[in-house]
Order: C-alpha cells, then structure tokens, then sequence
C-alpha cells in the first residue's frame, strides 16, 4: 500500500504537468522542459538531503526547513539562470516555470516526510489520519535509542533521487534539444 | 507544521503561476500604457533560434521592452508610437497595429490554472489516496 503511494505520488503529479504543458504549449518545448528541470534538481538535492538527515537528531528539523529549502532552490534557480543559462536575457518565464516545478517537488517532499517522520505505520493509516501530537512528540522528545535509519526509508531517498535524475534528464532535454 | 507548508507552498505556486500570465500578457504591449518613439529594435538569439528569439523594442524614454515578435516584426525606427493601457490598437504615426495575445499568453491562461489544480491535488494527495484505495476494497 505504502509503496503504490510513493510511487504514484513521486511519478504521477509532475507528469500531469508536464501533459498540461505540452498540450497547451507545444510549440515552446522549452517551457515544459524547464519546469520538469526544477522538478528534478529540487527533488534530488531534497532526497539527498533527507537521506543525509534521517536517522540524526537533525531529522526532526526537517518539517521546519521544506519551506526555506524550497526558497533556496528557488534562488539558486535565479543564479543559474541569470549566470550560465542567460543567453539573450534573464527569461522571466523560464525562471516561473523552473520554480513552479521546485514547488511542486516540496509539496510532494513534504508528503513522504509526514509519511516518514510521524511513522504512521499501519498500512491503512496515511498521514491525514495521524495525530497531530505526534509531530509535537516527535519535535519535543529525544530521539528513541532505536532510532535507527531503516532500509525502507534509505532506499525511497534513494528511487527518489533515481526519479530526480530521470525527470531533470528529459526537462534538460526539452529544454535544449 | 505540514500544512502550514503545503499551504504556503501552494500560494508561492499561485504567484509563480500569476507570474507567468502577466509576463507573457506584458509581452503583447496589450496591458501596457504607451507615448513615445521606437528608438531601436533588436533582436537577440537563445537556444533555438527563430523559435525562442527575445525581440526588444527601446523607445525614446529610454525604456527596452521585451514584446511578442509579431509586434516587432510591425515597428519601425523613428516611428512614434502611442496606445492606452488595455486598448488592443497600437497607433503608429498615421496607421493603427491591431494588437492580439501570443500563443504563449493563450497556453499559459490555460497551463496555469490547470496545473494549479495539480497542485491542489497534490496538497490533499493522502485524502485522495484514500478513497481511491477504499473505492477499490469496495
């Protein structure tokens, strides 16, 4: 159950979008390619980053930092899009698009988060479900000696980067091709 | 905390969508107010060109506009030019440029909203996956 969750929701979502794209804006390949670019490279630095938390004390953080690490990767959007991709100008619909795709990641991030961090664990119990005390037991207590990072966790951090890398191939693609 | 996330993350989603639509709209001089002289055209390359070209239009003011090619492709140096906002004729000296949305304005009134509706989706992904699976038991 839990996997056909993650799975729908880590492919499904950005592939609708980018169908939105190419069929109302087919004639500019550029566009959908550059969302699906944002998409990716934020999903993969999020992964890794999650990958790099779960487990530590820092894990607990990581409701906190969706927001400002999606205005990060927003921001490093800008930087690159005004340094090494500016060809004829900084293209203020390149740089929507690219970022609308970094949000779009985020909100599917912090899904696999609450999935992750308040360890809803019966198959039938998604996080909607979950107690809302749980995240203020998880953020007050001290992590369980048994905390350790479990297989299952890891390899989803890591079909997430793998789906990152897939998605960021064809928006560079798209984008240049 | 979650949903304090998705819900700040689904209205930067609205911005940047907004963004895009008053960008593109820009581009067509339709929303813009106008009295001036075509200083000078230019026409800059991107990744494919003839397809993605920029085309800027500086006028006497000394501000550069970045417009649809349809538009710059009409102008001339030394032509006056002078519209209302939202008025959709551009009165070139003696003649007058009907103005009309591009293709990329028309694609995103729709790209927008609908992805918008995407991310909606997405914010209540766990509710919807629910009643999809219970649906499935039934």
């Amino acid at each position: 159950m839990r996997e056909q969750y993650l799975t729908t929701l880590f492919w499904i979502p950005p592939l609708v979008v980018l169908g939105i794209f190419e069929l109302f804006l087919g004639h500019r390949h550029d566009y959908s390619g550059h969302y699906l670019a944002g998409y990716g490279a934020t999903f993969i630095a999020a992964m890794l980053g999650v990958r790099i938390a779960i487990g530590t004390p820092a894990e607990r953080l990581l409701h906190y930092l969706v927001v400002p690490f999606c205005l990060a990767c927003i921001c490093g959007g800008i930087i690159t899009e005004a340094t090494i991709f500016r060809l004829a100008k900084f293209d203020e619909v390149d740089f929507f698009n690219q970022s609308l795709g970094a949000v779009l990641a985020m909100m599917i991030v912090q899904h696999f988060l609450t999935l992750l961090l308040d360890k809803t664990g019966s198959e039938n119990e998604l996080p909607d479900n979950a107690d809302s005390t749980l995240e203020k037991q998880n953020l007050t207590s001290k992590p369980p000696k048994d905390c350790k990072v479990t297989n299952a966790s890891v390899r989803w951090c890591d079909g997430g980067i793998i789906i990152g890398v897939i998605y960021l191939g064809i928006g560079g693609v798209l984008a240049f091709a | 905390m979650r949903s304090l996330n998705l819900l700040m993350l689904t209205g930067l989603f609205v911005v940047l969508g907004l963004g895009n639509i008053i960008v593109t709209a820009n581009r067509s001089l339709i929303p813009q107010t106008i009295d001036a002289e075509v200083a000078l055209l230019d026409i800059k390359r991107e990744k494919h060109p003839g397809i993605d070209d920029v085309h800027f239009v500086t006028l006497s003011t000394g501000e550069t506009l970045h417009v649809d090619k349809a538009i710059a492709e009409e102008l001339q140096v030394g032509m006056p030019i002078r519209k209302q906002a939202w008025e959709k004729e551009l009165v070139t000296g003696d003649e007058h440029l009907s103005l009309e949305y591009s293709k990329d304005f028309l694609g995103m009134t729709w790209v927008m909203p609908l992805s918008f509706l995407v991310a909606l989706a997405v914010l209540i992904w766990p509710r919807l996956w629910l009643i999809a699976t219970r649906t499935k038991k039934i």
